[in-house]
Parts: C-alpha cells; structure tokens; sequence
C-alpha cells in the first residue's frame, strides 16, 4: 500500500503546485494525507526542492491544456483573461487527466456550464452557446465513430 | 482467436507514424524499412473502469483509413503508449488483449511501451497523472515489474521491448541508477529494450550524466530498437519534445550505439505531430538519410572488424599450428 500512496502523492505534487511549494518550504503535513515509509517521506521532501519539478509542473498543465484548447477553440477565446482561474480551479477539482482530448474537452465543457452558474458573466449566454456548439461537434464526431 | 498473421523482418531506419505524417509517408515509402505505430492512435478508449473489451473500445475510421493508405507494405512495429507499466497493482489484462486483438490485424513485429506510470493504479480508478513518470528504481519493484512484462509477452505472443523514460526530477537515494535497472530488468524478464537517445540525451543536458558512460553499462545485447529525436528548451530544462531536427549530440550517440550493439534491427525517427507540420518533406527526407547514412556506415564498419577478426584468429591459428607442428618436430 505504501508504494500505490508514493505514486499517489507524487502525482499530487505535480497536479497541485502549492501542495509542492508547501513541501519545499518544509510543511511536511502536506504529505499527511498519505500512508509513506520514512524513506518514501524522504524522497518526496527532496523530489519538492527539486527544479525539475516546476517542469513537471508546467508539462503536466500543458498536457491537460491541450486537448481542451484544440477541441473548445471558441469558448476559450470567450473567455479571454477568466479561463486561467476557471482552468486552475478545474485542474484541483478534475484530478483525472484523460490522455484522450475528447474526453478531457468534454469534462471541462461540463465544469465551465457548472461554473456559469455562480460567475454572473455578461456574457453568460454567448458563452452557453458557444459551448453548446462545441460540445455538439465533439459528441457527433464521437456518435460518428460509434463510441 | 485466430493466428496471428506473420510478422515481417525489420531492419533499418524508419519513421514513427501519426496521422500528420500519412501523406508524407505514402510518398516517401521507399526511404523507410517499417512504420512504428501507436495504436492507442486508432481507437477510443473509455478506460480500465468500462469493462470488457468489446464495450471499452471503439476504432476510429478516419485514422485507421490514413495507416492503411500510407504503410503499402512497410513492416509494422508497435509503440504503446496505453499500459502504464509501472503503475502498481496488476497489469491492465483488457489493454493487453485489446493490442493482441489489434496484432490480428496489423501483424507488428515487436511491441515497445515506455517503462513508466502514468496512471495511478485500479485503486484510484485508473486516474490518469498527465505525465510519463519512471518508476523507482529500487530492487522492490523488480518482482511485480517482472511478472507483468512476462504476462504481456505472453499475451502477445511477440517480443516486448520497454523504453527508457525522460526523467525530469530524478529521486534520491534509489537502489540502483537506470542503467542498472534496466540491466536487472532484461535480466530477469522475457523483455528487451527499446533505447531512446534522445531521452538519454535530455537527462544528460538536465542532469549532468554522461550517457556514454550509460550506454557503455547497458547489457547492449538486449536492445532491439533505438529511438532517435530533437527536443527544445523549456523553463530551464531541456525537453523531449520530439521537434524537429535532431541535435548533433544524438547522431554522435547514435553511431557510438551502433557500433557496439550488433543486435539492433531498427532506428526510428521521432516527431511530434504540431512540430510534423512546420517541418519540410525535404528536412525530414535529410533526417531520415542522415540516420540511414549512419546505419549503413556502422554496419560497413562493423562487417570490416569481423572480417579482420576473423583475418587475425585465422592468422593467429596458423602460426599457433606452425609453432606446435615446430615444437613436435
């Protein structure tokens, strides 16, 4: 069990960066929440301090960034300077990174209707719309193909 | 299931297919001995959690259409990118039936993965982490690492080679560093390795490694497949990023490899596909001559050392014969 919660924190660490930047700044109660052995404790306190990890960091928004920019192109362009803090917020509460775009496209149409919901935009309805039409072509494409 | 049909010989330079570089692959056939594929490329996946193959999977046409145009007759070798090996908990056996059922139809010769996780184990539901991360390289995790590369050459039924990984934050104080690893791996597994330079490359750049010294202490008999590519910096760091031209630092690697590693049937050529549409036919044509010229060139050389060696144990049992025939008389 020790070794499935390592990958675990590990892969928070990357997915969350200020659970990382708590960590290297010794906050060692950032990894509490996990079942670690002394020497996997150590190894994550040390995996925190390293630079590589902010690569890890950016590759992994990258990642997850990509499917959603090619497949939601309109809806993203509405939402101008309000997508980072909607994407940060949906990278904390969407921990499952789909290697699929689609999918990954489909989970962040959904998260930004729920988002609307509370945001009182002005332009709420363009944006309504405008994910409406996307998701339409992603799920006919998908219809398409049988899945 | 019905046999599998028989898998061509592979051997020489070839080109890591994507959709981006179908039309140039359907025009340049002859500058290529094989594709390598991903198949993860030509379906849908619902993922580990949807059940039986049937319902978890679904081809996409358009996809399989643009492969079956390009390849003509170019031997096939498959580049998974679907399994996380290194997750822990078992193997993903649905997976590994769903790449067996598409071997049916698209005979590769050998099947690569990355030795990596990228996702977190039946556990967490499968949820995948966004990145490929290495696994520790400690001798604990050899034995689940092992059983699961024997039940995928066994559900196979074809080689299985594992890939190095890019490893941006390497851990501290692990039991042995990659190359060890991969030794102990191949060692005690059916599986051979797939050798990517350029991710030898970017760990050097990264981390101060010499990846001569690393090549030097892999057991080069286990390499079938070596992967070659150009990468870019990014925030510090340089990155595997498949783009575009490979560095003079992989060509050097490349011909270092081939020299000493008799056994490898195949050098693939790496590009990302936004970074295949910004680069010309006639870049990628160079690429692909220059890594071409290099095989040719090792090979030339490795068949001129044979020949002297030989020249020199014949020479060296004739006089060895006269001195004893001497000696007797």
């Amino acid at each position: 069990m020790s070794h499935d919660d390592f990958q675990r924190a590990f892969a928070d660490l990357i997915r969350v960066p200020a659970q990382c930047r708590a960590l290297n700044a010794g906050q060692t109660r950032a990894l509490d929440a996990y079942t670690l052995s002394a020497q996997e404790r150590q190894r994550l306190q040390q995996l925190a301090r390293h630079h590589g990890m902010q690569v890890n960091c950016m590759l992994y928004r990258a990642s997850r960034l990509v499917g959603i920019t090619r497949r939601l192109p309109a809806t993203i362009d509405q939402l101008g300077t309000r997508f980072r803090p909607v994407f940060d917020d949906y990278l904390l509460r969407q921990a499952d990174a789909c290697a699929e775009f689609d999918q990954e496209a489909l989970h962040f149409a959904d998260f930004v209707e729920r988002w609307l919901a509370n945001a009182h935009w002005p332009d709420a309805e363009r944006l309504r719309d405008l994910l409406q039409q996307e998701r339409a072509a992603l799920t006919s494409a998908n219809l398409a193909s049988g899945f | 299931m019905a046999p599998t049909p028989s898998a061509k010989n592979v051997s020489g330079v070839g080109l890591a297919f994507n959709p981006a570089l179908a039309r140039f692959v359907g025009r340049h056939r002859a500058a290529l001995d094989f594709l390598s594929v991903s198949p993860e490329r030509f379906w849908h996946d619902r993922g580990p959690r949807s059940g039986a193959r049937p319902q978890r999977y679904r081809d996409i046409p358009d996809t399989l259409r643009q492969l079956d145009q390009a390849m003509g007759d170019l031997p096939l070798v498959a580049h998974g990118i679907g399994l996380s090996i290194a997750s822990t908990g078992p193997l993903d056996d649905v997976h590994v039936e769903q790449l067996a059922h598409w071997r049916q139809r698209f005979p590769f010769v050998w099947f690569s993965e990355h030795l990596a996780w990228f996702r977190l184990g039946p556990q967490h539901d499968w949820r995948g982490v966004g990145l490929l991360l290495p696994p520790v390289y400690d001798r604990a995790v050899l034995p689940e690492l092992t059983g699961k590369l024997l039940q995928l050459h066994n559900g196979l039924g074809c080689d299985v080679l594992m890939e190095n990984t890019v490893n941006y934050s390497p851990l501290p104080d692990q039991d042995m560093d990659e190359a060890e690893f991969l030794n102990a791996l191949t060692a005690q597994s059916p599986c051979h390795l797939l050798l990517d330079l350029h991710n030898l490359h970017t760990n050097a750049v990264n981390h101060g490694v010499d990846p001569y010294a690393q090549i030097d202490r892999l057991d080069l008999d286990r390499v079938l497949e070596l992967h070659i590519a150009g990468g870019e910096a990014f925030a510090g760091m340089w990155t595997d990023a498949h783009a575009g031209s490979c560095p003079p630092q992989v060509w050097n690697l490349l011909q270092h490899v081939l020299i000493r590693a008799p056994g490898i049937r195949a050098v693939t050529l790496e590009i990302d596909e936004s970074w295949a549409m910004r680069i010309s036919e006639a870049q990628l044509l160079a690429e692909l001559d220059q890594a071409r010229s290099i095989w040719q060139q090792t090979r030339a050389r490795r068949a001129g050392a044979t020949h002297d060696r030989a020249a020199h144990d014949a020479n060296t049992h004739d006089t060895a014969t006269r001195t004893a025939a001497d000696h007797v008389a």
